[in-house]
């Protein structure tokens, strides 16, 4: 448990760290891909809702220190996600690569929908279709293609500890 | 998964517990917000030491790739420069005959005070907004460093937003680009007072929307728009943008204009935090800066 924590929180640190540094290593076509959703998602499907919640919960925890106005909102928004997805994890194999796909773009979608919804339509911020084609549908394609990436790297990572863990209790 | 883990936790509970937590941050921040900014503080420590390395890494990586093509980059622009250098000097000459008017025009707005006069100290931008909404950006100097909230920060010679929330070794500005930011600003010739709205939508496409101009404004395409006297968190004076655009807003009482804000927002390194917070009555809450 203890060397899982150790690695959940390098993980969530460098996927923040990468997010938002300022000179954009992960840029393309003015879009920054949502790694810290992708992380969630990916836990969330490889060992279901208990460990996405508390992950998930760290990663909103994070930007609202940094950029929120108040301390829980991103926090909240991140554990639901984390606990939604978790439910995905009955339907996955380890082979299996177009539900992680799926799924992540599906995620990343629904997110900016949202946060369009909630922190800009609510105010009359009424270009729909213009935030759908500039930042909506780039962010989710994107951002799955990152995702795919950090599941390949996670992959066996979270393996190898699963495997430990049960050496360790035998 | 349920049947397996119903001795320990089941992942409800875990949910619930960590929903109630949020929601007690919420509310300890919404009504209590200065007994947590140690937590802010902890990450500030912790976090800001990573993000400064992780910048001066890339921007290494990427001065070096710069070099190259800023080579042959200069010598064109030599050529360019030595073009541009005859015809200034013809308009330097005119600029030299405005100079008087101009001395005397100050002196009618009582303008003279520019911003050269506030006292400033340089931040590097060391982390941006998490997400494509918001334009938010963190540098790396905080109370410690005399950063105060409401602070003027400007980059080059143009405003580019505002502290919002200050930790003792960082603060967080929000930029005049951002959604939910609305800046009162004035017309430098005229001296009209107008609202800057800032837009993510409208910025991709360059400009930024001003609005409630006065209908008999004199605005013309290429007056310089700078933060208004009256404004309650700006200091007086300092250049927003020039004006492209100008036209009667669709009930008639108003006009409408588009400025091309002076700052270039998507390269921002290097800052200026104005030392110095506005004094002034909130008159009218509902407007916010």
């Amino acid at each position: 448990m203890l060397v899982r924590g150790i690695f959940y929180t390098i993980a969530i640190i460098v996927s923040f760290l990468l997010q938002t540094s300022v000179f954009e290593f992960l840029k393309l076509a003015d879009t920054v891909p949502n790694v810290m959703i992708s992380l969630v998602v990916c836990i969330a499907l490889m060992r279901g809702s208990k460990e996405a919640v508390p992950v998930g919960f760290f990663c909103g925890l994070l930007i609202d220190i940094f950029y929120g106005n108040v301390l829980g909102q991103y926090a909240l928004l991140y554990a639901i996600i984390g606990y939604v997805n978790g439910f995905f994890h009955r339907l996955y194999f380890e082979d299996d690569f177009m539900l992680p796909l799926v799924v992540l773009a599906g995620n990343a979608f629904v997110y900016d929908l949202l946060i369009y919804f909630f922190f800009f339509l609510l105010r009359g911020r009424l270009g729909f279709w213009y935030f759908l084609g500039s930042i909506i549908i780039p962010e989710a394609l994107y951002t799955a293609i990152v995702a795919l990436v950090v599941y390949r790297i996670l992959l066996p990572i979270l393996g190898k500890l699963a495997e430990r863990e049960k050496r360790g209790v035998i | 998964m349920k049947y397996k883990r119903k001795k320990e936790l089941s992942a409800k509970h875990v949910l619930s517990i960590f929903v109630a937590i949020c929601v007690l941050l919420l509310a300890i921040s919404t009504f209590a917000g200065n007994r947590i900014a140690f937590i802010s503080n902890i990450a500030g420590v912790t976090i800001v030491p990573m993000q400064k390395g992780i910048n001066s890494v890339g921007n290494g990586i990427v001065s070096w790739k710069d070099a190259k093509e800023e080579n042959e980059e200069l010598r064109k622009e030599n050529e360019e420069l030595n073009a541009l250098v005859a015809a200034l000097k013809m308009e330097n000459q005119n600029l030299s005959q405005d100079t008087y008017k101009l001395k005397r025009l100050e002196e009618l707005y009582k303008l003279d005070k520019k911003y050269s006069d506030y006292k400033k100290t340089g931040a590097n931008v060391i982390s941006k907004g998490a997400g494509n909404w918001f334009d938010i950006f963190v540098i790396d100097k905080g109370s410690k460093d005399g950063i105060k909230k409401d602070m003027n920060v400007i980059a080059g010679n143009g405003l580019v937003g505002i502290v919002y929330e200050v930790s003792d070794h960082y603060a967080k500005v929000r930029s005049l680009i951002n959604d939910t930011s609305m800046v009162s600003a004035m017309v430098l010739s005229t001296q009209d007072n107008c609202i800057v709205k800032g837009s993510t939508e409208t910025m991709n496409k360059g400009y930024l929307e001003v609005v409630y101009l006065n209908k008999d404004s004199k605005i013309k395409k290429g007056d310089e728009l700078v933060t208004s006297n009256i404004s309650s968190k700006f200091v007086e004076g300092i250049t927003i943008g020039t004006v492209t655009k100008v036209e009667k807003s669709e009930d008639g009482l108003t006009k409408t204009g588009r400025i091309e804000p002076v700052v270039d927002f998507q390269h921002l390194k290097e800052v200026l935090v104005i030392k110095e917070v506005k004094e002034t009555v909130v008159l009218d809450e509902t407007i916010k800066e």
